[in-house]
């Protein structure tokens, strides 16, 4: 291959220090310029020059760096702050050669340039995206990164190989955006891959968001965030990963926060997922020490696991049955493990208990048939399964920093009903305030307060205490409810904030609001102990919101 | 009104309103230091045209508010809108329109300093890397291959 002598000697490593820069300024203007006319821009210094190149378009400032020598010197780390890959449209195979010519030409291997990156944003399609033959780069200063994906049946696993392919250490922001179905199902996966946290020390942000038209926005009954707002032209019609009633409902807020426990610096949480106050089952009930009875049971068996078909099918629980199960499950343990001085079981089987269903108490019933070894299989199952649901088990000593929060409403307000009164938000929104169904709003409002008190203390047992906010939506394309939390590290003391939305107040209280106030629900823990949790009137005072005091 | 004198690069003398030369926080923190002078302040940098047209930038502007303090935030979306009287003001031949911005830069006077780069900004705004050497007649010493590479390069950045 013949090889010519620019490519022996390419211009980014001409182009060093500013010291051959000045040089190179000096010699301009002199031999060049002054032979027949003059080049008076050559004049200028320094950063009088950088200030014109820093008012000027992306497509402008790439001119400059082919006008000469010296101006590519000063152009090029203006023009490299921001790569913004976005221009290419959102054909999956144009999309593919753009990112493996930026791969190849842009930032050959050791290239200069990869240090000038501050911010970079893909937007693109991703559907064939392959890492084949991709290599791999350090970005030694790149501080965020926004990676959108417009496809609506983006391969998530291969797009989120991207992030295989570099290494950011100075990485502070990541943003996220996919339009295509079902997102947030893969969403966990992202982080699930240890290379991918171990390669983020710096975190400070997470954001993840879901890509809508401004008409899908509009049919929603919200404000437009123009950051993650497309075009509608990129694909309308039907309201994208909209709740169907089998996807993420019950997702657990753990397996969210789960794999981002191990960030730590992580500061803010802002995810477009869906949770509900069933998505905190885990830490209400007893796991702890249901779990920790399986564990020693499994301890004093001999044989091992080799049923795969039944823990599949334990998948397939609601989280409500798997925790009934697993209650069932610890009880039948215990009957069999409690035994008569002279080692017989004092009972033949579970006793009914009145509060369950009669179809219920026939299971637990039953269990007593069940022979030791397929019991001890299904144990092994359950444990293994649980392990998965709630991955916060497996922190050796694991143990509830909090009292157990009384559980949501009242008993008939299952997931379900909690579901559908959520989908009636998007009713709500178009009402007019004062036709609002104010039990409703009401009950959105207990939810809100319920699901902000377990989002806090869910972070606080992963041991997250850098967190400042954290946003998500009451189930999917439902209302967001966000916390601010303010520490005081001396005093132990942390203020927990959540400020409620129009939504969910009646017009009686929305009244009572004077300028720069709102209405939310504040919390005080000392030591994980919460002494103060109501709802108050807020202000917003030094730095935070904080309870109006009357005087 | 107190007048005060300044002298230009080439002896000249000029007269002006201390109001309208303190639009130079060159020339205001000088006055604050020395206090009262009736000598002329030397500005050694800058010549009598030059300081006569900043003098009149100057004199046009003198009721403007203060500069709000700090707007770094989104240097890249900063606009180019000049007003219409600025922009007859700066039309002038490179030579002078580059001086102007030299003596605002040397004089501190932030805003005509900002009214110049924007100019400079405009005359670039929307030419290929060919036009752009022809208005400022500027040398190109790049070979046509390392031209092309570094296009290739950059193609992202292309509209």
């Amino acid at each position: 291959m013949m090889e010519s002598p620019f490519q022996r000697s390419p211009i980014s490593t001409r182009i060093i220090s500013q010291q051959q820069w000045n040089n190179t300024v000096t010699t301009c203007g002199d031999s060049r310029c002054t032979i027949k006319q003059s080049c008076p821009i050559s004049k200028l210094p320094t950063e009088i020059l950088l200030q014109i190149l820093e008012l000027l378009h992306l497509s402008d400032i790439n001119s400059m760096t082919r006008v000469n020598y010296r101006w590519n010197a000063l152009a090029l780390p203006v023009l490299y702050e921001t790569v913004i890959i976005s221009g290419y449209g959102t054909n999956a195979a144009v999309s593919e050669a753009a990112v493996r010519h930026v791969n190849g030409v842009t930032f050959p291997k050791g290239d200069y340039k990869l240090k000038l990156v501050q911010r970079m944003k893909f937007s693109t399609s991703s559907h064939y995206f392959s890492p084949r033959s991709v290599e791999v780069h350090e970005f030694p200063n790149l501080k965020t990164l926004t990676l959108f994906s417009l496809d609506r049946n983006c391969h998530q696993d291969s797009y989120y190989r991207m992030l295989y392919s570099v290494v950011m250490p100075s990485l502070q922001t990541i943003h996220i955006g996919l339009r295509c179905e079902a997102a947030e199902l893969q969403f966990p996966k992202l982080f699930s891959a240890s290379c991918v946290l171990q390669g983020l020390p710096k975190l400070e942000v997470i954001r993840y968001s879901r890509l809508r038209t401004k008409s899908e926005i509009a049919r929603m009954g919200e404000l437009p965030d123009e950051e993650v707002v497309v075009d509608d032209a990129l694909g309308g019609g039907a309201l994208v990963g909209k709740y169907d009633g089998t996807m993420t409902s019950s997702q657990l807020f753990s397996t969210y926060i789960h794999h981002l426990s191990t960030l730590p610096h992580l500061k803010t949480v802002d995810l477009d997922l869906g949770i509900t106050p069933d998505s905190f089952v885990d830490l209400r009930g007893s796991l702890p020490s249901s779990f920790n009875i399986l564990s020693e049971f499994l301890e004093t068996r001999a044989t091992q696991n080799t049923n795969v078909n039944r823990e599949k099918k334990l998948m397939l629980l609601s989280k409500t049955q798997f925790n009934e199960l697993i209650t069932d499950f610890t009880d039948e343990i215990t009957r069999r493990n409690t035994r008569s001085p002279d080692g017989h079981v004092l009972t033949s089987h579970l006793e009914p208990v009145d509060e369950y269903s009669h179809k219920r108490n026939q299971v637990r019933a039953k269990f007593a048939t069940v022979q030791q070894q397929a019991f001890e299989e299904l144990a092994a199952d359950v444990h293994d399964q649980m392990l998965i649901s709630y991955p916060q088990l497996s922190v050796p000593g694991y143990k509830h920093l909090f009292e157990p929060t009384p559980p949501f409403g009242n008993d008939s307000l299952d997931h379900v009903t909690c579901l559908n009164k959520i989908e009636q938000v998007r009713v709500l929104r178009v009402t007019p305030k004062e036709k609002r169904h104010q039990g409703l709003v009401q009950t959105l409002r207990d939810m809100q307060v319920y699901c902000a008190t377990l989002m806090y203390e869910s972070l606080a047992e992963y041991g997250m205490d850098k967190i400042e906010k954290l946003r998500i939506r009451m189930a999917l394309d439902g209302p967001w409810v966000e916390i601010l939390i303010y520490r005081d590290k001396e005093n132990s003391e942390v203020e927990v904030v959540t400020l409620f939305s129009d939504l969910v107040l009646s017009e009686e209280l929305g009244n009572m609001l004077l300028a720069g106030q709102r209405w939310g629900c504040y919390a005080m823990y000392r030591n994980n102990k919460r002494i103060i949790d109501s709802c108050a009137l807020l202000e917003f005072k030094g730095k935070k919101w904080c309870p109006v005091t009357h005087i | 009104m107190s007048e005060i004198k300044l002298l230009s690069s080439d002896q000249a003398t000029i007269t002006v309103q201390k109001e309208v030369a303190e639009r130079s926080i060159l020339i205001k923190n000088m006055l604050e230091d020395v206090g009262e002078v009736t000598e002329a302040i030397p500005i050694p940098n800058v010549n009598e045209s030059v300081l006569k047209k900043v003098i009149e930038w100057c004199e046009h502007h003198k009721g403007d508010p203060p500069a709000q303090a700090d707007d770094d935030s989104d240097s890249r979306k900063k606009s180019t809108d000049i007003d219409e009287w600025d922009q007859k003001f700066m039309q002038v031949d490179q030579e002078m329109l580059f001086e102007i911005i030299l003596a605002a830069n040397y004089l501190d006077i932030k805003p005509l300093l900002d009214v110049g780069c924007k100019t400079v900004a405009n005359m670039i705004k929307g030419k290929s890397p060919d036009e752009i050497r022809k208005t400022f007649n500027i040398q190109n010493d790049f070979t046509p291959e390392e031209e092309e590479q570094i296009r290739r390069e950059n193609e992202w950045a292309e509209e």
